[in-house]
């Protein structure tokens, strides 16, 4: 025992001793040696060399109270001879600090231009600040982040990364779903207003690179960006945050009051330059103009440039009309319930140009052959082969049709799906291709299809199925009640309590269950299908034979079918659903 | 002459006189030096001057007391010295951290071993308190000191908890966050107990003073007491618990390494208890203390017991400065109440708390928890056997350790589960 005893203390000694020697011995005192060393041999006169000779390493540190809170700095503790312009060529840490007019060193500090941590006194802790710090030295290029604080002068000349960074978070559409205080008002996204104060600059940059890096689920778009343009964006964002430190708290409280505006002014997103230039122009010319850089393009495809996100827009004149553009352009939603798209902040005017532009713009030409149609105008949704897989399909909602699921294709009948290539299919991405294409080449596709890609399974669309052609049952609120106990009591584990298609055992099915609150689709729907669907199951999905399965009669059915159209605050007239009331609540 | 040769030797014999009028014994070379040097110091006297050779066996102890009261010693030298510069303020607590960390003298050491002692004083303490149920120590006539043990622990976690919080960094913040939330899930006063807590309706200035005068004040005063009460009673309650049947008139003295001379001062067996004087103390109340009927197994507490207790407490400063050389105790970013971080946790003692919490807020956080700490306490009052007393792992309290041991590893592995395998959204991931 006594031994051991013995041993311990003499090992506890031996750590003090260890302990004494990194506290005696810090990097920094070396510097500071270093310094008088070589100033000592470089100075003047003997009265400076005397008092070099005299000097005790210490730790040097400047407290910085006019920007925000106060900092305390102690890079000087290394980076002793930043203000002795002998040492322009010593290696770092001793080097010269290049010389800013009107920055002092001793009122601004480092680290409100450099980021880092000023109270360490070891290298590494105060230039990375621990693997949690949210302020680690800048590197040189981005250290304009910080300038902005006081410069933020829209043309401040010497902040070029910041100013490239803040047109690209608007061509590049940016601003549709983040808010940045008093720039910009999107609500899909995460508030960016204080991001550079948060996040490190490295993590924006990543986000940036690849939304999806730390977290799988974002729905963000992966932009098409040089690594130039990502840092721009990143010292951009970098510069948000939050309350600056060169403004009045009067004007931060007055511009925190801001309401969200209904539209932003066209200079705030492409510049007053060009806002000024398109003033004059007649709609088209001034859509043509404005459509790149208002940030359609960072989603759609259009010419040679290309989002990857969303559908393409050269055929809008032969899909559309000018009333579904333009309500588009006021909500997405209102004409496709699944769009990903976030209803744009701009002027009516602006978008009754771009409007003007799509639906003007000359079409390019179609392939003749099936093959290369399908390849140029269906792969992009549907996939190469087919599957439901293209570049754009996890953007889209529903999703594309998997064509290579015979069971589900055989069984409809060749017009309906003509049909659909013809004429779309409302409430989705689905465009009617009827125009594009022609009605016998549309019929062509649909054959190529069904050859090429819909094989395997001696699938035929049923016959002999008994459908009544109009409801039974008259709409009337009994009828409604009636109709959503029945979803509540069979329908809702797929399509949700709400019927929005959003069931508990939805995320497992391919095709995903049907929208049922998707207005656009359901009033362009026949009652005939709608009953037939419900009664006799989906062929290829997860739609179960109701009628049977569920043993509902025909009367129940058609409760159903108007407890949806009461969904979608549509009536019935027999046979055929009209819209009772066409502007669909939102 | 005369009286300059009197200063001389005034000169001469100040030393020892300055010696001698500090320490009254010089160092024991008998029995009665022995003794006289335990009851006339006032930091040895706390010790009984001779101690049952059974509870120095280190493996029927583990040393594990006395461990948990030299990890206390340190937490408060450590402690004292990280208040002179520490300032309980949202503005400068973070930064005195990195002053800490960065430039004040011995800082970052001082400041890592009050992290890895205080995480250390918590495991300690709770190892002690297994020790005790496992030697079935707790049974009478010791109810009373287990109570108080278990109200250790609980200030013990109580001092650790509000000291978490006192960095005012993300994981200060968070956790603290998180674990006061789990208080306002007690019913009806929840919300009070709370807002009591915090002095607001978030964290913030006013739970971080809150916590600081807990953390530097309250609970160390409370701790010094109950743990001086807890010393005190085991003397009173006939030192540490033994198997019976030790120490019955008719047996010898038992402990043959006693008898080899391992141990200094213990009485040789021919010598019965007959001819050993006792003091009026002894003879009043114990329960083996019976003159003349009893064979005397104790040795003399100076050295046998002081040097073990030295060993114990030299081998945890090793151990804290050890650690705290090697591993840094982690700062994080800045407390930012509008950046929580995803998941936020609880301190790792309490992660088992929080765990349950994800299953039910009130049976996790408050109504379980308060079984346990009842239970806890109850355990003496509803154990009234005797048998397996003073054995590791009796045969004869198989329920009573079944169902400890079960409830430990349940608690255990919530622990480990809500420590490693709780990701994003308190989501199960894998941790490799």
């Amino acid at each position: 025992m006594r031994v051991a005893l013995a041993v311990i203390s003499i090992v506890v000694l031996a750590i003090h001793a260890v302990v004494f020697r990194d506290q005696l011995s810090a990097k920094w005192q070396d510097h500071q040696s270093s310094y008088f060393a070589q100033a000592e041999k470089i100075a003047d006169s003997p009265a400076a060399r005397a008092t070099l000779a005299a000097r005790q390493p210490q730790i040097e540190q400047t407290i910085v109270r006019s920007f925000g809170p106060e900092r305390v700095d102690r890079c000087t503790t290394c980076h002793i001879g930043i203000d002795d312009p002998r040492f322009e060529k010593a290696d770092q840490p001793l080097r010269t600090h290049p010389k800013i007019p009107g920055h002092k060193f001793e009122t601004f500090g480092c680290t409100v231009c450099h980021d880092g941590q000023g109270r360490a006194v070891e290298a590494a802790a105060a230039h990375e600040g621990g693997h949690d710090w949210p302020w680690p030295m800048l590197p040189k290029e981005a250290i304009q982040a910080n300038c902005v604080q006081c410069h933020g002068e829209a043309d401040w000349p010497h902040a070029p990364l910041v100013h490239e960074g803040r047109r690209l978070f608007f061509e590049r559409a940016c601003y549709t779903c983040h808010t940045i205080g008093g720039l910009s008002y999107g609500s899909i996204g995460p508030e960016l207003t204080e991001v550079g104060r948060k996040r490190r600059l490295a993590y924006v940059k990543g986000k940036i690179e690849d939304p999806r890096a730390t977290n799988p689920t974002s729905t963000m778009p992966k932009q098409d960006l040089t690594p130039e343009q990502v840092t721009a964006v990143a010292v951009f964002l970098k510069a948000q945050q939050g309350a600056r430190i060169s403004r009045a708290p009067l004007q931060q409280f007055l511009s925190a009051q801001q309401q969200r505006p209904e539209w932003l002014p066209l200079a705030q997103i492409v510049g007053p330059e060009l806002a000024t230039q398109v003033e004059s122009m007649a709609p088209e010319k001034k859509g043509e103009a404005l459509l790149p850089k208002v940030g359609c393009l960072s989603c759609h495809k259009l010419g040679d440039r290309d989002g990857r996100v969303g559908p393409e827009l050269a055929f809008a004149s032969q899909q559309r009309d000018h009333d579904w553009v333009m309500a588009h352009f006021k909500d997405p939603k209102s004409v496709v319930p699944g769009s990903l798209m976030p209803p744009y902040p701009l002027p009516v005017d602006t978008f009754e140009s771009l409007t003007a532009y799509l639906m003007t713009r000359p079409v390019p030409p179609v392939p003749a052959e099936p093959a290369q149609q399908f390849a140029e105008l269906c792969a992009r949704c549907h996939g190469e082969k087919g599957q439901g897989d293209g570049m754009i399909a996890a953007h889209i909602d529903p999703a594309p049709r998997d064509l290579t699921k015979a069971s589900f294709m055989k069984t409809k009948t060749r017009e309906r799906l003509v049909a659909s290539v013809k004429n779309g299919v409302p409430g989705t991405s689905m465009a009617p291709w009827g125009r594009v294409l022609g009605d016998e080449a549309s019929g062509r596709l649909v054959d190529y299809v069904l050859e090429t890609w819909s094989k395997g399974g001696q699938a035929k669309p049923p016959t002999g199925r008994e459908i009544p052609a109009a409801n039974p049952v008259a709409y009337s609120p009994e009828s409604v009640a009636r109709g959503e106990a029945i979803h509540l009591d069979r329908c809702w584990g797929c399509h949700g309590k709400k019927a929005d298609g959003h069931g508990p055992n939805a995320p497992d099915m391919v095709p995903r269950p049907r929208n049922l609150r998707n207005t656009p689709f359901i009033a362009s729907v026949p009652y005939a299908r709608l009953h037939e669907s419900i009664k006799y199951g989906v062929q290829g999905t997860a739609m179960p034979a109701a009628g049977f399965d569920f043993a509902l009669d025909d009367k129940a059915i058609g409760d159903l079918v108007n407890y949806i159209l009461s969904l979608n605050r549509l009536g019935t007239d027999g046979s055929k659903v009209v819209a009772a009331n066409p502007q669909p609540e939102r | 002459m005369k009286t300059e040769e009197g200063l001389t030797a005034t000169l001469k014999n100040l030393p020892k006189n300055v010696w001698r009028s500090i320490f009254r014994n010089p160092l024991p070379s008998s029995d009665l030096g022995r003794s006289q040097t335990t009851f006339s110091n006032l930091f040895l006297h706390i010790h009984p001057v001779k101690t049952h050779v059974h509870s120095l066996k280190p493996w029927y102890t583990l040393g594990l007391g006395v461990i948990s009261f030299s990890l206390f010693v340190v937490l408060t030298a450590t402690g004292i010295l990280l208040m002179f510069y520490y300032v309980p303020s949202v503005e400068q607590a973070h930064n005195r951290m990195l002053d800490l960390d960065g430039t004040v003298a011995f800082g970052v050491l001082l400041r890592n071993m009050h992290r890895w002692a205080a995480h250390g004083m918590v495991a300690l303490v709770f190892l002690h308190l297994c020790r005790v149920f496992y030697t079935g120590s707790y049974r009478a006539p010791r109810e009373f000191n287990w109570v108080i043990g278990v109200l250790l622990f609980l200030l013990t976690l109580g001092a650790s908890f509000t000291g978490y919080l006192l960095p005012w960094d993300q994981l200060a913040f968070w956790a603290i966050t998180v674990g006061t939330a789990i208080a306002g899930y007690a019913p009806v006063f929840g919300d009070e107990i709370r807002f009591l807590l915090l002095g607001d309706q978030v964290v913030g200035q006013e739970a971080l003073i809150r916590f600081y005068v807990l953390h530097v004040a309250v609970i160390p005063v409370a701790l010094s007491v109950l743990i001086a009460v807890h010393f005190w009673r085991i003397r009173k309650d006939g030192g540490l618990s033994r198997p019976e049947g030790l120490d019955l008139p008719e047996a010898q003295p038992k402990f043959p390494e006693a008898l080899a001379g391992k141990l200094e001062g213990l009485a040789p067996a021919a010598k019965t208890a007959k001819t050993k004087t006792f003091g009026v103390m002894g003879i009043v109340r114990g329960p083996f203390n019976k003159i003349g009927a009893t064979p005397d197994n104790t040795v003399y507490s100076w050295p046998n017991l002081f040097i073990a207790e030295l060993f114990c407490f030299a081998l945890t400063v090793l151990v804290i400065l050890a650690v705290a050389l090697l591993f840094h105790a982690p700062l994080e970013a800045p407390a930012d109440p509008t950046h929580p971080p995803n998941p936020s946790k609880a301190p790792w003692y309490f992660l088992g708390l929080q765990e349950m919490v994800s299953y039910s807020a009130f049976w996790g956080g408050v109504g379980i928890p308060t079984i346990f700490v009842v239970l806890l306490l109850l355990v003496p009052y509803l154990d009234r056997g005797t048998r397996g007393t003073g054995v590791w792992f009796s045969r004869h309290r198989i329920l009573g350790l079944t169902a400890f041991t079960t409830l430990l590893i349940v608690n255990l592995v919530l622990i480990v589960i809500g420590t490693y395998f709780r990701g994003p959204n308190w989501a199960l991931v894998t941790p490799w």
